[in-house]
Formats: C-alpha cells, sequence, structure tokens
C-alpha cells in the first residue's frame, strides 16, 4: 500500500497544479489533452500507470474515482483503460489512458496500493477480459460465477441482445476466499431483513464478533450501459438514466446531461441550472429521510422510522407540487430542463420548506438526545482516514471522516456556484459523525431551497442544441445524497453514445465497509453496513422502477402524460 | 360449592382470563405505539387474528423433529397453566399454591426450552438470539434477587396469594421501601418482558427473531401466544401486588364473597390495560440496546431494590 | 433387631467389597470380564450399603459396630450418597471402560474402585480419628491412581503430580498434624469420647482445628484452594469422575461437619470464614464454567460453584446454631438436601459426559452434536441432569435450591437477606452454563461418531439418576433432611422446623411439580397428537446462500465470549497466581531438586525389580514375552507386578516420595509433640 505522505496543494489553484503534475509525470507520459475545461487527459504506456498513480495520490485531496474500460478497436485495434483521478480542491479530473493491445491486453494491478482499484479491476476483467497482473482477488464482481470465462459483454463484438447462455444451467456456486477454519459463518443476505436490496454479505464470526466480512452483490446487474450504449439516443437516456436508481434518479439524470453539455460545449440557461438545484435538493433530503428511517429501524428505534418517513411523505409531495411526479420526475433533457416550475406553486413548496423544517427538527432534537441511539452508535464501525482515503469513499461517508469534500461546492455545477452552503465535517469517522453528516446536510438543503425559489430567474428552460460533436469525451459529476455520482460519457457515430460509465457513490462507498465491520458485533453488522448508504441498484446499474411509479410504467406515453397533467391541474 | 371446586373454577376463569387478555394487552400495545408514531395502527384485536391467521398456516420447518414439534407444545401448555397463577386479591387460582420465587423460576424454565431449541438449531442467528437471552436473564437475575429479598423481608411472605393480600395492607403499603419495591417491580415486569430497549433475544434487524427463526404456523403462533401469555403474567405482578392490592384492601371492608372477587378482576384488568398503555408509550421512545451495551443499565437498575431492601431493615 | 440388620447388610457390603477386590484378579486375563465381575460386586456392595443407610435414615435409629464404627443418620445419608453413586458407576462402567481396554489392568481397576468407595464409606462411619486418617489416606491414594489411569496423556500425569502435591500438602499432612495434635493434647481419638473432654481451649485444639479446616476445605474444593478441582477431576475415566465430584468432595463436608461441627465445637468465626469462601465459590466456578469449552472441565468448575451452594447454609446453620436452633436445623436440612441433589445429579452428568467421550472420541463442546440419534436415553439424561443442575423446575435440583433459598430467606437478620440476594442472584450463571453444556448435545447437526450405540449397561447406570431425580422432584423428600438435621442437632419437634418453611413459602410449594409435570405431559401429549403430519421441511435458513451447514452456526466455544471476557483480567491473573505458587515454584523445588533424585533411584530400582521379575517369569515358565497377567501361577511375580503397577502409577510419579517424606516429617513431628507435652 502506499504511503499516504501526501503534499498539500489545497491551496493552490488549477493552473499551477497542472504545472507541478506535468513536471511530475514527466518523461512517464508520452500525450497529453484536455478534452473539456475541467478533465485532463495523460496517455502514458501501460508499463508506467502504477507509477502514474502512485504518484499522483501523493497529492492532498486525490482520490481514484474510477477506471473506465472502453473497446477501441474499431479506431485503433487497442482496449483502453482510463484512470480517472479525482483533484477536488482545483475542480480537476485528471486521467491516465493506457492503450492495451487486443491480443495482450494485460496491464499491472494496483488495487494493493489504492484498493478503490479493487472493484474497477475487477469489473474490467469481467467485462473487457483484461488481465490485471498482481490481483489478488480473480473472483467475478459483476457477473455471476456460471458466466463463461471468454465471453466479454462490453466488447463491441458482443451485441446488447446476444445470449451467452441459458441462466438455467447453473445455480450461483459462491467461492469464498475467507479460510477461517477456527470461526463460524454467517450469511447476511441476498435475503435478510436490513436488506432492501439484494447482497451478500459473508461474516466470520467469533461468537458475535466479526473477525472478517465478505462481499458479494450484483445480482441485479443487468448492464444497462451496453443498452444506452446500443440501441438509444443522447436524449433518450436521460430517462433510462434517472431510472438506474429510485431514490436518486435526477443525480444521474443530471450527471450524464452534464456530461453531454460538456463535451458539446453547451451553456444551459440559469432558470433550467436553478430547477435542476432545486430537485436535487429535494431528492437530497428525500434520500437523507428515507436513510435515517431506516437507520431508526435498524437500530429498533420504529419511532424514528415512522415520524422521518412522515416528513419524507411531505418533500414527495413537495416534488409532486412542483414536477408531477413523487419520483422519478424525468425534468433533464440534455441543454436544460423539460417543464417549467409554475410560479403559483412556489408560494405552495415555501410553505411545505417551512412546515418540513419544523417538523424535521423536532426529529433532528429526537435523534439526536436519545441517549441509547447515541451509544449504539458512537465509535461502531469506525473508518480510518487512510484507509477512506484509500477506498477513495465520497460523500457523508468521507465527510465524516474528516474529508472535506463535495462535489457541490468543489467541482460545481447547476446553480450551486451562486448558492450559499456549508459542508458539514465531522472528523470520528464512526456510524454517529455519518448520521450527524447525513441530519445536519437536511437543514442545509432546506436552506439552498429556499434560497433557490427566492432567487428563482426566469428565462428559457432548455438551450438549442446544434448537435453533439463525434467521438469527443467528458465526464459529468454530480454530489448525489451518497457522493459524488460521475458519469463518463464518449460520444460516438450515429447520434448514438460509445462509451458510458456510471458510477455511483456506494460503489465507492461499498468496498470499505468489509473493513468497517471487523472488529465489531453481529448486533452492529446492520447498521455499520447500512451507514454507508448503501444504493444497491445504482452501484449494479440496474433499473428500478420506485414503487410509487411502478403502476405507471405500463401505460402507454399518452396515459401517462394524461394522467400526469391530471395530477398537475389536481394539485395546482 | 366447596373450596376445591371454587378454586378449580377460578383456576378456568383465570386460564380464560389470561388467554383473552395476553393478546388483547398486545393489541393496546400496538395501537398505542402507533399512536406515538402518529398512525393509525391496527385494530385492537390484531393479535388475535394474527394467532388465528398462523394456526391456519401450513407450518415449515428445518428438521422434522419430535423435540422441534413437542416444545411449542410445551411452552405455550406451561405459560397457560402459569397463567393462571397470577396473583389477584381476593382470587383464589395456582396463586395460594405458588411463591413468586417458583413463579420466576417457571418462567424461567420456559425461556430456557425456547433458548434450547435456538441453541440446537443450525443456524447463527438463532443461536446469537439463545445466547443474549441467556445472558440478559442472567445479568438481570441481580435485580430479580434484590426485590424478591426485599418484598420477602417487608411482607414476611412470599406466597402470591398472600403477597397479593397482604400488599396493599395500610401497614405494608404506606412506607417508602414499599415505594422502592413498588418501582422495582414495574421495572422487572418492563426488563423480563423484553419490551424494547431490552429486545436483543429476538430482535429483527439483527438477528431476525433469534430463537424463533426456524419456525412457522401453529409453532410460531404456539411460541408467539406463550411470550404474550409470559409478559401477560409477568405484567400482572405489579399491577395486582401495587395497583390492585390496596384497592381491594378498600373493596374488602365493603362487599365480601364472589362479588369482591369479581369486582377485583375487573379493577385488575383495568389497571393492566392501564399499565400497559404506559408501558407502551415507554417502549414507543427507545431504541434497542446492544448486549454488552445493556448489561451496565441492567445492574445499575438493581440500586433500586436494594434501597427498598435497606429501608426495609431500617423499618421504614 | 436394626443391629442384627445392620450387621448383616455391613457384613454382606464388606465381603461384596473384598469380592470386588479378589474375583476380578483371579479372571484378569480376560479384561471385559474382569471389569463385569469386579463391578457387579461393587454394585452389590453399594446395593447392601443404600439399604443399609436408608433403612437408618427413615427409622432415625443409630447403630455401632464392632466398637470402632457409628453409624447414626448424619452419616448414613452420606453413606447413601455413595451407595446412590456406586449404583450408577458401576453399571456404566461396566461397559464404559471398554474404551481403556488397551491399557489393561483390569483387576486393578476394580481393586482401586473397590478400595475408593470402601474408604469413603468406612471414613463416614469410623468413630475413631486414626481410623478416620487412615480411611482418609486411603480414599485419596486410590483417586490418585484412578485420576492417572491413563498415564500415557500428559494432561492426565500432570493432573495426577498436580493432584497429589496438593492433597499432601493440604490434606495428609494437616490431618496428621492435626490427629497427632488432639492425641498429643487429650490422649484420645475416639471421637464420642473427645467431644466430652475437649471444651478447654487449648491451643492443640486450636490448630487440629485450623489444619482439619485446611484439610476439609482443600478437599471439598471450596474457592481458594480449588485449584486442583478442575485438573484432577476431568483426567479421570468418566465414572470415577462421577465418583470424584458426585462424592469424594462431600467428604470434606463430612469432616466439616460430620467431624469438626459435631465433636470438636469450632470457634463460629470459622463458619463466617467458610460462608465467605463458599460464596466467592459460587461466583468463581461459575464464572470458569461458563468460558470452559470442554463438558468435564466445565462439569468439574461447576463442582467447585456447587460446593458453595451446599456449604452456604451449612455455614450459615453452624453460624445460627448457637440463637436459634430450629432455624439451624432448617438451614443444615436444605444444605443436606442440596448435596444429596447434587451427588445425584453431578454423578449423572459426568456419566453423561462420559457418553460424550464414548460416542465422540472427545468432550471438547464442539465436537459433540445430537447426541439423540445415537441415544436417546442419554439426551434425556443430559437434559435430566442439566436442568437439575439449573435448579429449574420441576426436577430435584430445584427442590434442593428452592430450599436453600426459603431457609436462609427464613431468617429475619440483614445478614441472611444479603446471602439470599447474593445466591439468588449467582444462580443464573448455572443456568448459563448448564445450557452450554446441553444445548451441544442437541444440535441437529452431523458431527463424526466414533461409537453409535449406546449398550444396556450405561444406559441403566444413567437412567438410575435420571429416575431419581424426576421422582424425588415428584414427591419431596425434604421432611426426611429435616429429621436428619434435627437429630444432628438435637431439636425436638418436626413441626416447628416445617413451619419455618411454610412461614415464607407456599404451604404446597413444594408441590407445585406436580403442576409444571402435568403440564409438560398435556405439552407432550398435545405434541403427540400433532407429530407434525403436515409440517413441510426445508433447509435451515441462511438467508438466500447456500453455506455449509456445519459452518453456519456459532460454536458452543463462542458462545458467551463477550461475558467471558469481562471476567478474563479477573481469571487471567489468579491463574496466573496459582500456576506460580501451586504449580510451578513447587514443581521447581521439590520436582526438580529432591525428588528428581529420588526418582531416579526408584526408578533404577524399578528397572531392576521389572528384569528380575522377567528373569523370574523367563525362569519359571518359559514365556519369553513379559506378560503378567498370564502368570497365573506365580505368586511372587504378581507381587512385583502389583508393585511394579503401583511404582509405575505412583511411586514413580515422583511426587508420591514427597508424600513419604512429608509422612516422616509429621511422625517426627508427632515423636517431639509427644515428649514435648508429656
Amino acid at each position: 500500500m502506499v504511503d499516504f505522505w501526501r503534499r498539500n496543494i489545497e491551496d493552490l489553484g488549477r493552473e499551477e497544479v497542472v504545472g507541478i503534475i506535468d513536471r511530475e509525470l514527466h518523461g512517464l507520459y508520452t500525450e497529453k489533452y484536455g478534452p473539456t475545461k475541467d478533465l485532463i487527459i495523460y496517455l502514458a504506456p501501460r508499463e508506467n500507470i502504477r507509477e502514474i498513480i502512485r504518484r499522483l495520490m501523493t497529492f492532498s485531496y486525490t482520490r481514484l474515482s474510477v477506471i473506465v474500460g472502453n473497446d477501441e478497436r474499431y479506431f485503433r485495434r487497442d482496449f483502453s483503460l482510463t484512470y480517472i483521478v479525482a483533484f477536488d480542491k482545483q475542480n480537476l479530473y485528471i486521467g491516465v489512458r493506457a492503450y492495451l493491445p487486443e491480443h495482450d491486453p494485460e496491464i499491472q494491478s494496483i488495487a494493493d496500493m489504492v484498493k478503490a482499484a479493487w472493484w474497477n479491476e475487477r469489473e474490467n476483467r469481467d467485462l473487457y477480459g483484461i488481465e490485471f497482473v498482481g490481483l489478488k482477488d480473480k473472483r467475478k464482481l459483476v457477473l455471476p460465477e456460471y458466466w463463461p470465462d471468454d465471453a466479454h459483454p462490453w466488447r463491441k463484438d458482443h451485441p446488447y441482445n446476444k445470449p451467452v447462455m441459458d441462466w438455467r444451467e447453473g445455480l450461483p456456486d459462491y467461492k469464498p476466499v475467507g479460510r477461517h477454519e477456527d470461526l463460524d459463518v454467517i450469511g447476511m443476505g441476498p435475503y435478510h431483513m436490513i436488506n432492501d436490496e439484494p447482497i451478500h454479505w459473508r461474516l466470520y464470526v467469533k461468537g458475535e464478533i466479526i473477525v472478517d466480512a465478505e462481499h458479494r452483490g450484483f445480482h441485479n446487474w443487468r448492464g444497462i450501459e451496453k443498452i444506452a450504449e446500443g440501441r438509444l439516443t443522447y436524449n433518450q437516456i436521460p430517462f433510462i438514466a434517472e431510472r438506474i436508481c429510485g431514490i436518486c434518479g435526477f443525480t444521474h439524470a443530471t450527471s450524464y446531461v452534464q456530461a453531454i453539455e460538456s463535451l458539446a460545449g453547451i451553456d444551459i440557461p440559469d432558470r433550467a441550472r436553478y430547477i435542476r438545484s432545486l430537485m436535487l435538493e429535494i431528492e437530497r433530503i428525500e434520500s437523507h429521510l428515507l436513510w435515517v428511517g431506516i437507520a431508526c429501524h435498524i437500530l429498533g428505534f420504529d419511532t424514528g422510522f415512522m415520524l422521518s418517513w412522515k416528513i419524507r411523505e411531505h418533500i414527495m409531495h413537495l416534488a409532486e407540487i412542483l414536477t408531477g411526479n413523487r419520483k422519478t420526475y424525468g425534468m433533464d433533457i440534455v441543454g436544460g430542463v423539460r417543464r417549467d416550475v409554475l410560479g403559483d406553486r412556489l408560494a405552495k413548496a415555501r410553505d411545505s420548506v417551512k412546515k418540513i423544517r419544523y417538523e424535521y427538527r423536532e426529529l433532528y432534537n429526537m435523534l439526536v438526545n436519545n441517549s441509547i441511539l447515541v451509544k449504539r452508535t458512537r465509535g461502531v464501525g469506525v473508518l480510518p482516514r487512510d484507509t477512506a482515503i484509500s477506498y477513495g469513499v465520497v460523500g457523508p461517508v468521507a465527510r465524516a471522516t474528516g474529508l472535506d469534500i463535495d462535489v457541490r461546492r468543489d467541482h460545481p455545477y447547476a446553480a450551486y456556484k451562486e448558492l450559499s452552503f456549508d459542508v458539514p465535517v465531522y472528523s470520528e469517522g464512526d456510524v454517529l459523525a455519518i448520521t450527524l453528516v447525513r441530519l445536519d446536510e437536511v437543514f442545509e438543503s432546506l436552506d439552498l431551497i429556499e434560497q433557490i425559489l427566492d432567487a428563482l430567474p426566469g428565462g428559457p428552460l432548455a438551450a438549442d442544441v446544434k448537435g453533439i460533436p463525434e467521438n469527443k469525451e467528458a465526464v459529468g459529476v454530480v454530489e448525489a445524497p451518497r457522493g459524488e455520482d460521475i458519469h463518463y460519457v464518449r460520444s460516438g457515430l450515429y447520434n448514438k453514445i460509445q462509451r458510458w460509465r456510471v458510477r455511483a457513490p456506494s460503489y465507492a462507498n461499498i468496498p470499505p465497509v468489509k473493513e468497517m465491520l471487523i472488529g465489531y458485533r453481529l448486533a452492529d453488522a446492520p447498521i455499520i453496513y447500512a451507514s454507508v448508504d448503501p444504493c444497491l441498484a445504482c452501484t449494479e446499474r440496474y433499473l428500478v422502477i420506485d414503487v410509487d411509479t411502478g403502476s405507471k410504467k405500463i401505460m402507454t406515453d399518452d396515459e401517462l402524460r394524461a394522467k400526469s397533467r391530471k395530477l398537475s391541474s389536481r394539485i395546482g | 360449592m366447596d373450596e376445591c371446586m371454587l378454586r378449580t373454577v377460578w383456576v378456568i376463569v383465570l386460564i380464560l382470563l389470561g388467554a383473552f387478555m395476553a393478546p388483547v394487552l398486545d393489541g393496546l400495545r400496538r395501537k398505542i405505539r402507533a399512536k406515538v408514531q402518529r398512525r393509525i395502527g391496527p385494530p385492537l384485536l390484531q393479535t388475535i387474528y394474527d394467532l388465528s391467521k398462523l394456526f391456519s398456516l401450513q407450518p415449515v420447518l428445518p428438521f422434522k423433529n419430535m423435540f422441534m414439534i413437542v416444545t411449542p407444545y410445551i411452552v405455550f401448555v406451561s405459560m397457560l397453566v402459569l397463567s393462571a397463577a397470577v396473583p389477584i386479591p381476593y382470587v383464589p387460582g395456582f396463586s395460594t399454591v405458588f411463591d413468586a420465587i417458583t413463579l420466576l423460576y417457571a418462567l424461567l424454565f420456559v425461556s430456557v426450552l425456547v433458548v434450547l431449541l435456538g441453541l440446537a438449531l443450525p443456524n447463527p442467528y438463532s443461536n446469537a438470539g439463545s445466547a443474549r437471552e441467556a445472558l440478559t436473564v442472567t445479568v438481570f437475575e441481580v435485580f430479580i434477587a434484590f426485590t424478591i429479598v426485599g418484598i420477602a423481608y417487608k411482607m414476611k411472605t412470599l406466597n402470591l396469594y398472600g403477597l397479593a393480600v397482604l400488599y396493599g395492607f395500610p401497614g405494608n403499603y404506606l412506607r417508602i421501601s414499599t415505594l422502592f419495591l413498588s418501582a422495582s417491580l414495574f421495572i422487572l415486569a418492563y426488563i423480563e418482558s423484553a419490551y424494547t430497549p431490552f429486545d436483543m433475544g429476538e430482535a429483527e434487524t439483527e438477528v431476525l427473531g433469534g430463537p424463533y427463526l426456524e419456525f412457522s404456523g401453529r409453532y410460531y403462533g404456539l411460541f408467539l401466544y406463550a411470550l404474550l401469555l409470559k409478559r401477560y403474567i409477568l405484567l400482572s405482578l405489579p399491577v395486582s401486588l401495587v395497583l390492585v392490592s390496596p384497592v381491594a384492601a378498600v373493596l374488602r371492608s365493603l362487599v365480601s364473597g364472589p362479588l369482591l372477587s369479581v369486582l377485583v378482576l375487573g379493577v385488575f384488568t383495568l389497571f393492566l390495560l392501564i399499565t400497559m398503555s404506559v408501558y407502551s408509550v415507554i417502549e414507543a421512545l427507545y431504541p434497542r440496546y446492544r448486549v454488552d451495551l445493556a448489561f451496565k443499565p441492567l445492574i445499575l437498575a438493581s440500586v433500586i431494590p436494594l434501597i427498598g431492601l435497606v429501608m426495609g431493615w431500617l423499618g421504614w | 433387631m436394626i443391629m442384627d440388620l445392620a450387621s448383616t447388610l455391613f457384613g454382606v457390603m464388606a465381603s461384596a467389597y473384598a469380592l470386588a477386590i479378589i474375583i476380578p484378579l483371579a479372571l484378569r486375563s480376560n479384561y471385559t470380564l474382569s471389569i463385569r465381575a469386579g463391578l457387579s460386586f461393587v454394585f452389590i456392595a453399594s446395593l447392601s450399603q443404600l439399604i443399609l443407610s436408608s433403612t437408618i435414615m427413615i427409622r432415625g435409629s443409630s447403630a455401632c459396630l464392632y466398637g470402632y464404627f457409628c453409624i447414626d443418620s448424619f452419616s448414613a445419608l452420606f453413606l447413601a450418597v455413595i451407595g446412590l453413586a456406586g449404583l450408577s458407576i458401576s453399571l456404566y462402567g461396566m461397559e464404559y471402560m471398554e474404551i481403556y481396554k488397551g491399557l489393561g489392568g483390569a483387576w486393578a481397576y476394580s481393586l482401586m474402585v473397590s478400595l475408593f468407595l470402601s474408604s469413603m464409606a468406612m471414613l463416614c462411619i469410623s468413630d475413631n480419628l486414626l481410623l478416620f486418617l487412615f480411611f482418609w489416606e486411603v480414599m485419596t491414594l486410590t483417586s490418585i491412581v484412578l485420576i492417572g489411569w491413563e498415564y500415557g496423556e500428559k494432561h492426565v500425569v500432570r493432573a495426577t503430580k498436580q493432584y497429589l502435591y496438593t492433597m499432601l500438602l493440604l490434606n495428609s499432612f494437616p490431618l496428621i498434624l492435626g490427629v497427632s495434635m488432639l492425641w498429643a493434647g487429650y490422649g484420645t481419638l475416639q471421637l464420642s469420647s473427645l467431644e466430652k473432654i475437649i471444651d478447654d481451649r487449648s491451643p492443640a485444639w486450636l490448630l487440629s482445628i485450623i489444619m482439619f479446616y485446611i484439610a476439609f476445605t482443600a478437599k471439598a474444593g471450596l474457592y481458594p484452594l480449588h485449584f486442583w478441582l478442575p485438573d484432577a477431576h476431568p483426567a479421570a475415566p468418566s465414572n470415577i469422575s462421577s465418583l470424584l465430584s458426585g462424592v469424594m468432595i462431600k467428604m470434606g463436608v463430612y469432616g466439616l461437619f460430620g467431624v469438626m461441627l459435631r465433636y470438636l465445637h469450632p470457634p463460629v468465626i470459622l463458619y463466617y470464614l467458610l460462608l465467605v469462601q463458599a460464596l466467592l465459590s459460587i461466583f468463581w466456578g461459575s464464572i470458569k464454567a461458563v468460558g470452559e469449552n470442554h463438558a468435564k472441565r466445565l462439569l468439574a468448575y461447576s463442582s467447585v460453584s456447587q460446593i458453595g451452594y451446599i456449604l452456604v447454609p451449612l455455614s450459615l446453620s453452624a453460624i445460627t446454631l448457637g440463637f436459634d436452633r430450629v432455624l439451624s436445623a432448617l438451614l443444615l436440612a436444605a444444605g443436606l438436601a442440596y448435596l444429596f441433589a447434587h451427588s445425584i445429579f453431578k454423578t449423572l452428568l459426568f456419566l453423561t459426559s462420559g457418553c460424550y467421550i464414548y460416542v465422540y472420541g472427545s468432550a471438547g463442546l464442539d465436537d459433540v452434536a445430537n447426541i439423540g440419534a445415537v441415544s436417546r436415553t442419554a439426551m434425556i439424561s443430559i437434559i435430566v441432569g442439566s436442568l437439575s443442575l439449573a435448579g429449574l423446575p420441576p426436577l430435584l435440583g430445584y427442590i434442593a435450591k428452592l430450599s436453600i433459598y426459603a431457609s436462609i430467606l427464613r431468617g429475619a437478620s440483614p445478614l441472611y437477606s444479603v446471602i439470599a440476594a447474593m445466591v439468588i442472584a449467582l444462580s443464573p450463571l448455572t443456568l448459563l452454563y448448564s445450557v452450554k453444556y446441553m444445548a451441544p448435545a442437541l444440535r441437529l447437526v452431523e458431527k463424526k461418531v466414533v461409537r453409535g450405540r449406546i449398550g444396556y449397561p450405561m444406559r441403566a447406570g444413567m437412567l438410575v439418576p435420571v429416575v431419581l431425580l424426576v421422582v424425588f422432584g415428584l414427591y419431596s423428600i425434604f421432611g426426611l433432611f429435616t429429621s436428619i438435621s434435627m437429630r444432628f442437632y438435637g431439636v425436638a419437634g418436626n413441626a416447628s422446623v416445617e413451619a419455618g418453611l411454610i412461614h415464607i413459602i407456599s404451604p404446597y410449594g413444594y408441590y407445585f411439580p406436580l403442576i409444571v409435570f402435568a403440564s409438560i405431559g398435556l405439552g407432550l401429549l398435545l405434541g403427540y397428537i400433532d407429530r407434525g403430519k403436515d409440517v413441510v421441511t426445508s433447509r435451515v435458513w441462511t438467508t438466500g446462500y447456500i453455506i455449509p451447514p456445519d459452518k453456519h452456526l456459532i460454536r458452543p466455544s463462542h458462545l458467551y465470549i463477550e461475558f467471558s471476557r469481562i471476567f478474563e483480567p479477573l481469571t487471567g491473573f489468579s491463574h496466573e497466581v496459582y500456576e506460580c505458587l501451586v504449580w510451578r515454584i513447587p514443581s521447581k523445588i521439590v520436582y526438580s531438586g529432591i525428588a528428581s533424585r529420588i526418582t531416579r533411584f526408584f526408578g533404577g530400582l524399578n528397572t531392576w525389580f521389572a528384569a528380575k521379575a522377567r528373569g523370574l517369569a523367563e525362569k519359571y515358565s518359559g514365556i519369553r514375552e513379559f506378560k503378567l497377567d498370564e502368570l497365573a501361577g506365580s505368586s511372587v511375580v504378581a507381587a512385583v507386578r502389583v508393585f511394579g503397577n503401583m511404582a509405575r502409577l505412583i511411586i514413580v510419579s515422583p511426587i508420591a516420595l514427597f508424600t513419604i517424606a512429608l509422612l516422616i516429617l509429621s511422625v517426627i513431628i508427632l515423636v517431639i509433640l509427644l515428649f514435648w507435652w508429656v
């Protein structure tokens, strides 16, 4: 593991830092270009990748965000791997790209040095057949165990609708790596009380004390990215992106459209920016309240659960007033938003925010002053700061370990540059700190909504999109309720994207749970696991239809529109 | 009607009362908790509907083992019989032949059967739940010991019927030591019934119901019913000694004979419902303890009966 | 008439014990036959002993035999305890000892068991301190041999050595010293005459009291002197462990009350000390038992705690004697009831731990599972035994425990309330470890089985205590104990003592197990009617993934790990202290210093004897291989063989030499004291 002696570059500007990086990587890379203003890509021979990443990770506030694999054999008979490293204090993403020849797709693993690469490498191994030398954990990550080893679905010669095998051929044969003869095994999930979505934790315990833990997820992985690449146009994707997740869908849609807007150089109108921020904040409150409720439920505090979800009901009603939908707002299109927020509903929204603030403050006091609740969470599931950096955790989990990162402030998008808000940061790294970060953020979000409602500018809703340039790339980032949600997009030919990589925040936050669990008790395991607010649907990039909209899904488009109009008129 | 017949009648009445009140009290608990949580909540008789549903389902068990089939019946029948031993003044059921230690040990015996079953199954969740239950019982016994000894010292008897009658006499009741002992009785009933901060044993979100995890259909129904009966019996201890007994002491001077018993029974039922409502509100306000965190409050709570005992020595 | 019956039964008993020594010697070429013959005679002896003692207990009379042996109802209770244990272990051993076939020496085993049981029986009835001392030493020596039966095992050798050290230092030496003091001081060792002349409080009296106290509490395994027990009891074959825990440690109790309290008028302060020790014993034994993962060690620690339960009411009884004889008798009765109950269920439990070894080849709690599939009797025995141990209704263990609570709560001063609270508060620890002992055997998983079946002798051996526990649970015999205790203290009127119990506990409190039994029976009936006809079986719920069933559980050794951790600093520290004080330092000084040299000498002697014996054997019968058991004719060789065997088992184990040294030392002290006093 790399020694995280980190050079402080927090106060330096973007240009200075790029200069430092150029000097630092001198001789290691062959080419450098900046496709967009916040993404700079260094091309390097594959032998140098490990050294480059090591050097980049010696700066403070850098983290490996995602490793994007790509099949570029139609252009240059190679696979590519892009290691995207975030520089959070400079609003900068550095991509380090290596090309791997088709017949020999092999590269040195960095998972032993940067833990964040652990899942990314396994995923690329599954999907592209890229061999990572030195990767210890060679189990399948996203594909099922019985998937043939020579079929790699992300390669372009593998059509999105090609059946590889009959899924009934074999049952999943999960082989744990842990060999602990003197320990007992507890399976937690996929069907467990606390798992709202399927995940399998295998806990190795001594009595009730957890000695080791293993994770197996991706039971619902369906390859939504491939579907998008295969048959959807640019403007259809926001709607499928929003359906990646039932909780933070709007962040995915926004993230995607931002990537497209960034690569096409589109400036979106102010009103659209503010509406996006508004909806994002509404979604954040809704998600955090959901989490608070579930956390209370896990700790046996059903009153907190009920009250929190009662407040959540108000916020969902607010969303319905503003967009016509309780969830899955369907607002984003490339270049702006699709539907306006009508003026007469803003007053209702203000009242609603006031009511929510009042009720939420009551709930907040009740939770924070509950001694047993504090006892159950204080000092439990501590994530050390070094581990957090190595795993590249994001969002409230990172802020609870003292990492002051927030995409809204560090990589401003939508209207956040013009709004003022605080980023709550705690340093304990335990479940209590994570909880407090989330609880505080709700207040900030309520403030933000009020600011937005006050400052909502007029003007058009969407910019004119002249056309998307071919073969360009960009990243779009949004601070989802769980942290940085990053979409890497590369445009392709014929109005279709060539590669779309979604890295939801839980993808970065779930791997360290393994380390957070060790040493605590079986009783703590559910709350530790829940503390990262695991959103499996995003992580596994699967369509989750929220229960509320589920019935509407089977309607035809017209019916749906008619229905939502009717609902909107009733609310209005 | 001779005394034996009369007692038999009372035993039957008490068993019927227990069998009915146990699920109704649970229904009340659910209703009140729902009110605290600002919900409407299920109807009062929902627990009875739940039980009847459970009894009609086809059971699924991991093993077709006589041990697994017989134990629920033993547990249920024992609890039903014990519910005839609840101490109600002037209602002589089994309480005339039971003493407090015996009652608590009989309840313990039933818990041990459940724990044993939970440990016998090859499932870590039921194992963990059972182990937690056993640990909680062990640690809480300090409290129980002081309470029992305090009451024995103060009232000079442990016979349940005798206690129920004597507790409310002004000479016994209007004392400071009795105040502390009464408080400890209420605490004892709350904690021993495993209401929320202390429901580590069957914590659903942690160990999936603990010992009961592998049971379904009527077997789970029997366990559930037995658990409700246990809570009823435990609740009846403080209700009858602390609340009903002084009322009965007053009533005794007004009426006598079967009418007195019936009146006392009515008062008992009323106080049962009131106490349950208070318990439900308290229950709704707390999350669950972790076992090791619960040790300290469980031990510290024994200060209350200890004070009662010491005051008893001083004659207060 | 009673004398005739008593002397007849005594004769039968003595001759049966003698036959149990002789007959196996004659049959020694056939191991199985020899064991069975020997144990049959032990059975007969135990039976006659039981009849003798129960006759005396029920009639309430006493009988003096041959001038030196007096049986009153107090001694008769101990005789009955020994007899009951003897019945079970002799039946059980007939099959169980097959495990040790490889070690041979069936006749030696019978010899030792017979001597062990008879010496305990005799010391309970001997009226002379010298006889008492003699039988006490025989008991100790035979138990040493029996504990070291598996002399090949390292832990057994260690346990035997430790036992030997302890018994010499804390048993033989103080006892001899104490007896010699009394002889020096009063000129008689006849207990009944000592009682009359012992009223002056001389230094000889005081010193002998202290010496006796040390010896008896060490034998009883009371808290600070218990350290030998958890190693020694599990080392022996299981039926012997039953005797050690079920009976032998009660000899310490007999000594404390049957000898000291009755004849020597010790100061009351000693019994306060005993009370404190007993409470500490309860706590310590329970805590250690909860953390233990080996069935027999768990039971051994449980014995430490249970002896505390026995001694709390007994010591309170001695304390109370000065001012409330009725309460005192009540407390004594409760203590004796618990002693009786403990002897029965601890015998049973050690026998069931023998089942673990017999069936699974190991008594580790992690190695046993689902014993019901092998033997239903074993399963029922385990459940009944453990529930009795935990003191749960409706078995005898509960009745005995309730007697303790009720009798202590009967006392009016705060002292009694505090003691009662402590005893009640500590009792669920017993529950914790008895569940830990019982649950693994009921686990519905597959484990490796060495022997798939348990035969009739073992089942019969276990059924005897099971039946007793159930029957005495249903039909309370507390009245028997009150009559014994009242006769012991010379309190008249049975009713007052019974009334003492009624005062605090329900008048029908002891009959309530009937209600529990009835409800259990009804439950069983309903379960039998149900029989699970429509039950669908499916796999154990593993939350959706297939996990190997033998791993998917919390193993017994990890069950209360967090609870044991709380006390880890305490137990760990004191373990170190014991290791140092009791084992390491003495073994450094005694073993490597003095004993090893003598050992070398005796080892050489033994080799010489063995060589001689081989020579003799070759000379007399021409058999080349040295198999002494086959040389029926040569009495010389047999003697050498006996000596060799004993030497190997006792004398070569170096500490025996230390015994001899100490014996010589004490004789010297005795002579000096004699001169000094006279």
